[in-house]
């Protein structure tokens, strides 16, 4: 089963559910990798049919199976392009002059249609990592190449999307904005309206789409940011601190989407993101690259073994319990590797013989009152605690 | 209709969309029309006007002020629209000529926003211009040129002449001067001077004198006649009061072969030469005072000719009779003017060009480049400027500054150049590049000064005194140089398109080099 075909069926199997709203997203990315006039005008009909008739559920169900059909019928016959590396870097450095703060040796490779995750706390070189390998800043060491086809540095840069974590105020409607952004990358008259409005109601931003940008909230900028972004069609996109700005909801949707963009068979992109959210980065991310002073500790990458943290195995667990460390230590004690307190959370570390189902059951055994635990052994988090 | 059509370009030509200049440049031409509506307006000519002096009025401040003022606002609004979306900085794509083309549409909008003026001073010329066709005005001119022999005007010839007696100049006396193998008193019409219009050259002058002269040397009676007919159909035309007629002109001054016994004709009928006269309007509710015929030849007043008549206790001197000259010479003068002289002439044209080039790129600086990176390159250059200034002045010598300026120009592109050989980062090559824009229209101008200034010094020009009544000593490098600055300020404009062409391709390459 190719690609497609999986991520088809997955489409397929939220229509089943009625679950209508990430259906709408799924349908819209399908529609973009036509890249075929016919199929926008489809898609905004049924986005303009929708905002009329949201509780008709049979005929929504039987317009949202007709399309996706036609999709599916189209696409299939469409070739997936193969997966290229994007930029690979090869031990590069940043110092500077003045400051002593150095990041390097970085090494990473990034493929068309993976997610690389940098994490590691305010001051550890990830924006600095960003803006790397968006261009704007030089390597002082180190190699970095990027693989696609670019003529000058100005067109490299114009393949590369950095969103800071500030963005810039953008002036006038939100639509011609975006229409500008579409005409300036080459879409024609007559789609240009029909793309801008599918990217808007991908990203949730139709009700938001003649607002002015200080009506919006940080999130929704965020948004409009993205809804660019997709027009412009980066090869690689790099955004800082994405999740800052988001509620928990939002932050999940936001990871969903990057994960839907990326991974489009047909369009596929590099995305590299940093971001505090430990856990959710984590989920989505193919690579996750922790920094710490400027150094680079990696997680589950799969082409940096040179990076990856050479320590044993060890079950490391994060949780929260009223209970004193001096009890806790009584209740583990011979199992314990080490028992730490840090702010708030207890972070035990337990030799590799120890499972969850084992440190849950002393818990259950000594009726140790627990409110949270989450198994931390295969997480960066353990960095941030180390 | 500026929605329609903003919203088509946003669609198929982003830039002329984000430049917003097919707006603000029609908005530019509206004001324009508008000042050159109000210039044609104001170019009308009074035909009856005879007043001596020439009113300049208030029209050309208010007009230059106002034009000002809008150029001021017009570009501050523009530039607030036109800075709403960075295309280049969000490194949206750009092929090679783009930036170049966006340079000259901020040419465009700036030129068409910066020439109010030109707009209104040109129509009124071409209003002056418009009255007659250029064949029938050189007639006119030609007859109010030959007529003015015929009225109040001044003489040639003076009462001396320098003459060589043994080998001195010897200042002779004398009452009166040869013409045409013959000796005239210098009150002898044939001693009159012509009122020139600078529409005609000297030499087209001297033609239209000799033919007048030769009129009356030659006894031509109807040749005079015939002007003094032509005369009154262009006063006729102009429903300009006489109180004489050709005829009766040519009876007054007519007095073959000498030209000396004839009664002068005033220029106007209002023309008076007040004893205490302070006042510019002429009550015309006047009493004859005074009208003596017979006066003694020295009289300060020629009373054949003149009659003092007093207004409200106070005597002015009138002619006797008049014809109405003084209006038509006014009058054909500002159409001459407008011909010849016009307000808007090459120079005025090209200090404008200048002006809206400049003004270009300083937008496409700061376009370029960024807000902090532009006003740094402004301070510094500014600071640059006073240093070498102060220094110039001290060293001495006018080719100093001329030269320290292009020596930072050449240093500047040098380290440009460096910039976006090594790839590594911009530093600050965002600040010398708005600086090598702003400098480098100057560039050619310096460069043809210092050549000019070492072609005077090696040539011997600056040292060379001139000795009465020797040979004077020819520099046709100088003089070839001076005869051309025109054509090398023109030519550098030419020189400017072509550096912005070169250097906007290489500008779209140095801004992907990374920042830092």
């Amino acid at each position: 089963m190719t690609e497609f075909e999986k991520q088809f069926q997955e489409i397929k199997s939220f229509l089943d559910f009625e679950d209508y709203s990430l259906l709408t997203k799924r349908i819209i990315d399908l529609t973009l990798d036509t890249e075929n006039i016919s199929f926008y005008q489809k898609t905004n009909d049924l986005l303009d049919w929708l905002d009329q008739n949201e509780n008709n559920i049979e005929a929504k169900k039987q317009r949202f199976s007709l399309l996706l059909d036609e999709l599916h019928q189209y696409l299939s016959s469409k070739p997936i392009p193969e997966k290229q590396i994007l930029v690979s870097a090869k031990n590069i450095k940043k110092s500077y002059n003045t400051a002593s703060f150095s990041l390097g040796p970085i090494n990473l490779d990034l493929s068309q249609g993976e997610i690389l995750g940098l994490v590691g706390e305010n001051g550890n070189g990830k924006t600095t990592l960003l803006r790397l390998l968006c261009g704007e800043l030089f390597a002082t060491d180190g190699e970095l190449n990027y693989t696609f086809h670019f003529k000058d540095l100005f067109e490299l840069r114009t393949q590369l999307v950095y969103i800071p974590q500030r963005t810039a105020t953008w002036y006038g409607s939100m639509f011609e904005n975006l229409q500008f952004t579409a005409s300036s990358y080459g879409y024609k008259p007559e789609e240009n309206k029909l793309v801008v409005e599918l990217i808007i109601a991908r990203l949730n931003l139709r009700k938001y789409r003649n607002h002015r940008w200080k009506d919006l909230s940080s999130g929704y900028k965020m948004r409009f940011e993205l809804a660019r972004m997709l027009l412009r069609k980066p090869k690689i996109l790099l955004i800082d601190e994405p999740l800052a700005n988001l509620d928990i909801l939002a932050q999940q949707t936001v990871l969903e989407d990057f994960k839907a963009i990326a991974k489009s068979p047909f369009r596929p992109i590099g995305i590299v993101l940093s971001s505090q959210q430990l856990y959710e980065v984590e989920k989505t991310s193919d690579q996750v690259i922790f920094l710490k002073n400027g150094e680079q500790k990696n997680l589950h990458a799969k082409s940096s073994a040179e990076n990856e943290e050479k320590t044993e195995e060890h079950l490391i667990i994060e949780f929260e319990s009223e209970w004193s460390q001096n009890q806790l230590n009584e209740a583990f004690s011979g199992k314990l590797i080490s028992l730490k307190f840090n702010g708030g959370t207890f972070i035990a570390t337990f030799s590799s013989e120890m499972s969850s189902y084992d440190f849950l059951r002393i818990i259950t055994e000594k009726q140790i009152p627990l409110q949270y635990f989450r198994n931390i052994s295969k997480s960066t988090r353990r960095f941030f605690v180390s | 209709m500026f929605k329609n059509i903003q919203q088509k370009l946003l669609l198929n030509h982003p830039l002329l969309w984000n430049s917003k200049v097919i707006v603000f440049a029609t908005l530019a031409l509206f004001f324009h029309i508008i000042f050159f509506l109000l210039g044609f307006s104001k170019g009308e000519i009074d035909f009856t006007d005879s007043n001596n002096y020439y009113s300049y009025g208030t029209d050309s401040f208010t007009t230059i002020s106002v034009s000002v003022l809008i150029t001021i606002l017009m570009f501050i609004i523009w530039l607030v629209y036109y800075s709403r979306n960075n295309a280049f900085k969000s490194f949206y794509p750009k092929n090679k000529l783009s930036l170049f083309k966006e340079w000259l549409l901020i040419l465009l909008f700036c030129t068409l926003n910066a020439t109010y003026a030109v707009s209104f001073f040109y129509a009124k010329d071409l209003r002056a211009r418009n009255y007659y066709s250029e064949e029938e005005i050189s007639k006119r001119l030609e007859t109010i040129t030959l007529s003015s022999l015929f009225v109040e005007g001044a003489f040639k010839e003076s009462n001396f002449t320098i003459e060589e007696i043994n080998g001195k100049s010897v200042r002779v006396e004398r009452d009166s001067f040869k013409y045409a193998n013959r000796n005239y008193s210098l009150k002898s019409l044939l001693n009159k001077q012509i009122r020139s219009f600078n529409y005609f050259t000297g030499l087209k002058d001297s033609l239209i004198e000799l033919k007048a002269k030769r009129w009356l040397v030659e006894n031509k009676k109807d040749s005079v006649q015939w002007l003094f007919g032509e005369f009154f159909k262009l006063s006729k035309e102009h429903n300009l009061t006489s109180n004489i007629t050709p005829e009766k002109w040519t009876e007054l001054i007519y007095d073959y072969p000498e030209f000396t016994k004839y009664i002068t004709v005033g220029r106007t009928h209002t023309e008076n030469d007040p004893i205490y006269n302070y006042y510019d309007g002429v009550d015309n509710n006047y009493d004859y005072a005074v009208e003596t015929v017979d006066s003694p030849e020295n009289a300060a007043i020629d009373t054949l000719s003149k009659t003092i008549k007093i207004v409200n206790g106070q005597e002015f001197v009138y002619s006797k009779y008049y014809v109405p000259y003084n209006a038509l010479a006014k009058s054909y003068g500002k159409i001459s003017n407008a011909y010849e002289n016009p307000d808007v002439d090459f120079d005025f044209i090209l200090s404008f060009i200048y002006l809206s080039i400049g003004l270009s790129l300083a937008v496409f600086s700061f376009k370029v480049t960024s807000g902090k990176n532009w006003l740094i390159a402004f301070v510094s250059l500014g600071v640059v400027g006073i240093i070498t200034g102060i220094f110039s002045v001290i060293i001495g010598g006018s080719v100093t500054f001329p030269i320290i300026c292009m020596l930072v120009f050449l240093s500047l592109l040098l380290h440009f150049v460096i910039i976006l050989k090594i790839k590594e980062s911009k530093g600050i090559s965002g600040i010398t590049l708005s600086q090598i824009l702003w400098i480098m229209p100057g560039f050619i101008p310096l460069l043809y000064f210092l050549v000019f200034e070492i072609i005077k010094e090696t040539s011997g020009y600056n040292d060379y005194v001139y000795i009465y009544n020797s040979k004077a000593k020819q520099f046709p490098q100088v003089e070839w140089m001076e005869q051309h600055f025109h054509d090398a300020i023109t030519l550098n404009i030419l020189f400017v398109f072509i550096f912005l062409l070169i250097i906007s391709i290489q500008i779209k390459k140095w801004k992907g080099i990374a920042e830092a």
